[in-house]
């Protein structure tokens, strides 16, 4: 599909970016945390400890101020108490309110950002692709009603079509169990990861449209290369022609969409998570509409995730990017002398 | 004798612009683009017939509609005693009849290897297995003059010309009888082009192939066909054996074209060439009657008509204009005592048509348009434009009124 | 008639530095160009015609570079001009231009050397009318002429600031009412019927064959010395072809101007050039006469290309392909021999050395031993020297 041409000069061009190299670190910091989870986080996401609620970060301390009131010698006296809640190397990235270990909460999110990311985009490809593919080669008829309801789909908020899925199917919530703990390799850590199954379809279906429209304008250049009516000269059909012809020679734009997409998907992720959408509470944007309260006197249990999030799209992008510039100059370009 | 392998008849293909939902709603007429109107032939087998045209003048089109790579609008194209367009299953067909196409660099899909491209035809009829395919490619790749060494090479690191041969050993993997060759020359370098017309040469004499070869290059035709059909704006205006098209060309178009083609030989540099005024009118438009009668040397004055041929030429382009809406009443000089038949026609005018010309010039200046094309219309009306001239039978047959007055 | 020189290319290097290495477009090549003549010079792909004709008006843009070689032209007064200053770029009434400012070499495009390109179409701006693109350059050189050294004045700042004003007040346009004019009757010069009306008409609304006379008659808004013909006609059709060359022939009887005809089609050299030169890999391989080429070729390569093509009146039945591919010219793999003795039916030992570029009589060169003596099979080099690689 990718000829070995194209993967030389991707090579080379990767050497030369730093850009790239930026890119590819974090984004590989993100799904190795992600992977590695139960390894990663010192802690269970989910124990609670009430004592050590809101505890600071490294390097900060947290001031309590607490008025009372006291007895003495018969008339009332006002107290006003200072303490200071110091962070320890225990919680590194400090506690949530519920004393939850913050670190541990953030790795564990990453899974999930990344899961709904990478399954979103999927649906979204697959729904997408199939629908751009098959209207740009077709064209007429069919290819006015798949496009119509492509603007039709495009003009549903994504809050409403979360809302309306969600009231009709639940959360659908789907408890996967997770593979290190089962296999005893780990202990402590939760024994199931939940896959929000609703977030996934409602991701799916808001973005879908962006890759018909890629999907369907190189439908509409490659259906006129004179290799697609050769095709059609040994009798081929038009599933083959799609499947084996137009399809690999558009993979290119696609597979850059799909990367951008990736990023964006876990920022709808965290929206919606952040407005109560989500199946799963350990997600980033969960965690941040908790911090909500907090933001001034516990700011990291709100900022701490939303970095996560800033270190994950940026990593994305930057990759996306640089994967777009480096196979858009003509790969099979012949040089004119 | 030779039978016929490829009887085309009556051929017609049509575009229909305009045509969507919205100008149905805005009432707007469909326009037809008459890419091909009427065209009949025959092909023998084994000969190599040459269709020779311009641009629009409808010759891919023919070409690709012949193989229902499109849809026809009107006629029938019988192949073997088939209707190919009756037929509901085309696999026999298309296993019969293949197409090498022009241009070497988008013929072959970038992504797949030099064999892969030459056993998709055997993968989509499911022709023996994957070890037969890949020893048929490599045979095939021998037999157009590449090495089977290069079977897993993509295609662009092959050259133009390698190109091609790809393309032909792809066309040829089936087996057919008969190809299309549609410009299977025309980008290609001359001394490549030169080792692509014998491979097809040898091939043909091989395989006992049918051509029908598509091209532009006048040279290349006689070179390496047997008879030759020659195409403006859509119809077939001359057809018959190679030399005779070539050496005594009866139709002006033929002529005329023949004439343009600059010859490598140091007499060109003295030679005299009569060019064709003007551009190949729109399909979407074609003239009535004769279509080359808007450029034709040797349009037919009526009978009572007295004049140069030139100077008719140059009233018929009066009235071209005229029609067209070219001419604009600020185009008449419009000095009262200054003759604008003389300035805009020609000196040589003399008696009833040149005052018939200034009249209807005059009249097109006071804004009556519609009279000065009626008065021009009657006087000047040649058969050109009234009767459409047919074909005709024969070995040799031109479209053309000066052949059948 | 013996006609003077006007420009005389010697030893002419271009480089372009690729992916894959250093390609040597043109080689040390070496042309003469006479005033009122119309110079042939005829090439398959990968021959450098193009590249030669580009860098002869310096319009080589990175990677490519002009990196040897001398160009000299004759023009008086720049002669004058810098005579003083930089007196190793002077020779008579001749300036070598590659030692001349790059501000000059920009000064002389469509004054001295104009272009027309194959594809009309992509050569005119779509959102513009034809008439405004020829008289703008009529303008830019009309401003250049009243003061031609300096080449701020050959745009007068015409920069953001001057086109919002003009977009304001009409008078501050930046094409005069004069150059219109002269735009106009450009058109009708190359034949272009009802000018006035066509000048306000969009590059779509043109055929092929008008455009290219478009592209023309804006190639002569500076009255240039040389105009360079870069495949003029290819792609057009027969007829229009026919027109075209016509066309190109007249207005070069007319103006005096020189013509460099750029094709690789030996049917058009043969009706409009007086001399040729055939280039391959590169290099200019044979030069003569028209009838020393088409008639006499001495290098093989010539002779390949002339029994190569069909002939329309006497057609063989077998063509005579030049066997081979054409050379990739990566320096890395060029060596130094004779470029075309792998693919030369020819080939001697000798032909492993570089061959020096030999008289064959009166204007006629061939960079060949063949032009020195007759041809020793003795000494012929096998056929499978070179290592077979398939045709291509």
């Amino acid at each position: 599909m990718v000829s070995p041409r194209v993967i030389r000069n991707l090579k080379r061009e990767f050497r030369r970016s730093a850009l790239a190299k930026t890119g590819l670190l974090l984004a590989f910091i993100v799904v190795f945390v992600a992977i590695f989870a139960p390894f990663v986080a010192p802690h269970n996401p989910t124990t609670q400890n009430l004592d050590n609620s809101r505890q600071p970060p490294l390097g900060f301390t947290r001031t309590v101020e607490s008025t009372s009131s006291e007895l003495v010698n018969g008339s009332v006296v006002i107290v006003n108490e200072t303490k200071q809640v110091n962070a320890t190397t225990e919680h590194p990235f400090g506690t949530d309110s519920l004393g939850r270990d913050m670190f541990s909460r953030v790795v564990y999110g990453a899974r999930t950002s990344l899961l709904v990311g990478i399954l979103g985009t999927l649906l979204a490809v697959t729904v997408g692709v199939t629908v751009g593919l098959t209207a740009g080669y077709k064209r007429g008829r069919l290819d006015d009603i798949l496009m119509r309801s492509a603007d039709i789909s495009l003009s549903f908020p994504s809050l409403v079509l979360a809302i309306a899925l969600i009231g009709l199917w639940g959360r659908a919530a789907v408890e996967v169990p997770d593979p290190w703990v089962v296999l005893g390799l780990v202990d402590g850590m939760p024994r199931e990861f939940v896959l929000p199954g609703t977030v996934i379809v409602v991701v799916g279906l808001v973005n879908w449209v962006w890759f018909a429209r890629v999907a369907r304008g190189e439908a509409l250049s490659i259906r006129e290369e004179e290799y697609v009516k050769a095709a059609r000269a040994i009798g081929a059909s038009d599933l083959r022609i799609i499947w084996r012809h137009v399809l690999p020679n558009a993979a290119t734009p696609i597979l850059v969409l799909g990367t951008i997409q990736i990023a964006a998907i876990i920022l709808l992720e965290s929206s919606l998570s952040f407005l109560g959408f989500s199946g799963t509470t350990l997600s980033w944007g969960f965690d941040i509409s908790q911090g909500r309260d907090y933001l001034a006197s516990a700011w990291w249990i709100s900022t701490i995730p939303g970095l996560a999030i800033v270190v994950a799209v940026i990593g994305i992008n930057l990759l996306g990017d640089w994967l777009r510039d480096a196979l858009d100059p003509g790969i099979e370009g012949e040089g004119g002398v | 004798m030779a039978e016929a392998i490829v009887e085309v008849e009556n051929l017609k293909k049509y575009y229909f612009e305009r045509d969507t939902l919205l100008d149905r709603a805005m009432g707007r007429e469909p326009q037809s683009v008459k890419a091909v109107d009427g065209v009949s032939f025959t092909v023998q087998r084994g000969e190599t017939l040459g269709l020779v045209g311009e641009s629009g003048c409808g010759k891919s089109t023919t070409g690709e509609t012949l193989l229902r790579l499109r849809e026809a609008t009107e006629g029938s194209v019988r192949f073997n005693g088939e209707d190919v367009f009756e037929l509901d299953d085309l696999t026999a067909f298309r296993r019969q009849a293949g197409i090498v196409f022009q241009d070497p660099f988008s013929s072959l899909d970038p992504r797949m290897t030099a064999g892969e491209i030459i056993r998709e035809p055997l993968d989509v009829h499911s022709i023996g297995d994957r070890e037969d395919r890949r020893e048929r490619a490599s045979d095939l790749l021998e037999r157009v003059g590449l090495s089977a060494g290069q079977i897993d090479r993509y295609p662009h690191e092959f050259s133009g010309g390698q190109r091609q041969r790809i393309g032909i050993a792809r066309a040829l993997s089936l087996e057919p009888e008969f190809i299309v060759l549609d410009e299977p020359v025309s980008a290609l370098d001359v001394s490549v082009q030169a080792q692509i017309l014998n491979l097809l040469d040898d091939l043909q004499e091989d395989l006992g192939l049918t051509y029908l070869i598509i091209a532009h290059d006048l040279s290349v035709v006689r070179h390496i066909s047997d008879r030759v059909a020659v195409m403006y704006l859509g119809e077939i205006v001359e057809r018959g054996p190679v030399d005779e098209i070539f050496e005594e060309p009866d139709h002006p178009y033929t002529q005329a074209l023949l004439d343009s083609v600059p010859r490598a030989d140091t007499s060109e540099h003295e030679r005299e060439v009569e060019t064709l005024k003007g551009d190949v009118p729109s399909p979407r438009n074609p003239p009535s009657g004769c279509r080359f009668r808007t450029r034709c040397p040797l349009v037919i004055p009526p009978d009572y008509i007295d004049m140069a041929q030139s100077d008719f030429r140059a009233v018929m382009d009066l009235r071209e204009r005229l029609e067209s809406g070219e001419l604009t009443p600020e185009d008449v000089p419009s000095e009262p005592d200054q003759d604008p038949a003389g300035s805009l026609v020609s000196e040589s005018l003399a008696g009833q048509d040149r005052a018939e010309i200034n009249q209807a010039l005059n009249a097109l200046a006071n804004g009556n348009r519609e009279a000065a094309i009626d008065q021009l219309r009657s006087r000047f009306e040649t058969v050109c434009e009234t009767d459409r001239p047919a074909l005709g039978e024969g070995v040799h047959p031109a479209a053309c009124h000066l052949i059948d007055h | 008639m013996t006609r003077d020189d006007l420009l005389r290319v010697r030893d002419l290097s271009t480089r372009f530095l690729t992916e894959e290495g250093q390609v040597n477009a043109v080689e040390s090549i070496s042309i003469t160009v006479r005033e009122n003549e119309i110079l042939g010079i005829v090439g398959e792909s990968g021959s450098g015609k193009s590249v030669t004709a580009l860098s002869l008006i310096d319009l080589i843009e990175t990677p490519g570079r002009v990196t040897a070689g001398e160009i000299w032209y004759r023009h008086q007064d720049l002669a004058d001009e810098f005579r003083e200053s930089r007196p190793e770029a002077i020779d008579g009434d001749f300036v070598d231009l590659r030692k001349l400012p790059a501000g000059v070499r920009r000064s002389l495009r469509g004054s001295s050397f104009s272009m027309i390109f194959q594809d009309p179409m992509t050569s005119f701006n779509p959102s513009i009318t034809v008439g405004e693109q020829i008289a703008e350059a009529v303008e830019v050189q009309r401003r250049a002429r009243a003061n031609p050294r300096s080449t701020r004045s050959r745009t007068q700042g015409y920069g953001l600031g001057q086109y919002l004003t003009s977009l304001v007040l009409p008078s501050a346009e930046f094409v005069s009412k004069e150059s219109e004019a002269e735009a106009i009757e450009l058109l009708e010069m190359v034949g272009i019927p009802d000018p006035a009306d066509r000048a306000d008409e969009y590059p779509h609304q043109f055929s092929g064959g008008m455009l290219q006379r478009a592209m023309v008659a804006q190639a002569l808004a500076g009255e240039p010395d040389v105009l360079i013909a870069d495949e003029p006609t290819t792609g057009l059709d027969v007829t229009i072809q026919a027109q075209i060359l016509k066309l190109l022939e007249e207005l070069q009887h007319q103006t005096g101007m020189s013509v460099v005809m750029i094709t690789h089609n030996l049917g058009v050299i043969a009706r409009t050039c007086d001399r040729v030169g055939v280039m391959y890999a590169g290099e200019v391989v044979e030069r003569g006469k028209l009838s020393d080429i088409f008639e006499s070729p001495v290098h093989p390569y010539t002779q390949g290309l002339l029994g190569s093509i069909p002939d329309l009146e006497n057609p063989a039945p077998r063509l005579q392909p030049i066997e081979g591919n054409v050379p990739d010219l990566l320096d890395t793999e060029m060596g130094d021999r004779c470029y075309f003795a792998d693919r030369c039916p020819k080939a001697m030992e000798e032909c492993l050395r570089k061959p020096p570029e030999f008289e064959v009589g009166g204007e006629h060169q061939a960079l060949c031993y063949l032009a020195d003596h007759e041809y020793d099979e003795t000494t012929a080099l096998p056929p499978d020297y070179f290592g077979g690689e398939a045709d291509g």
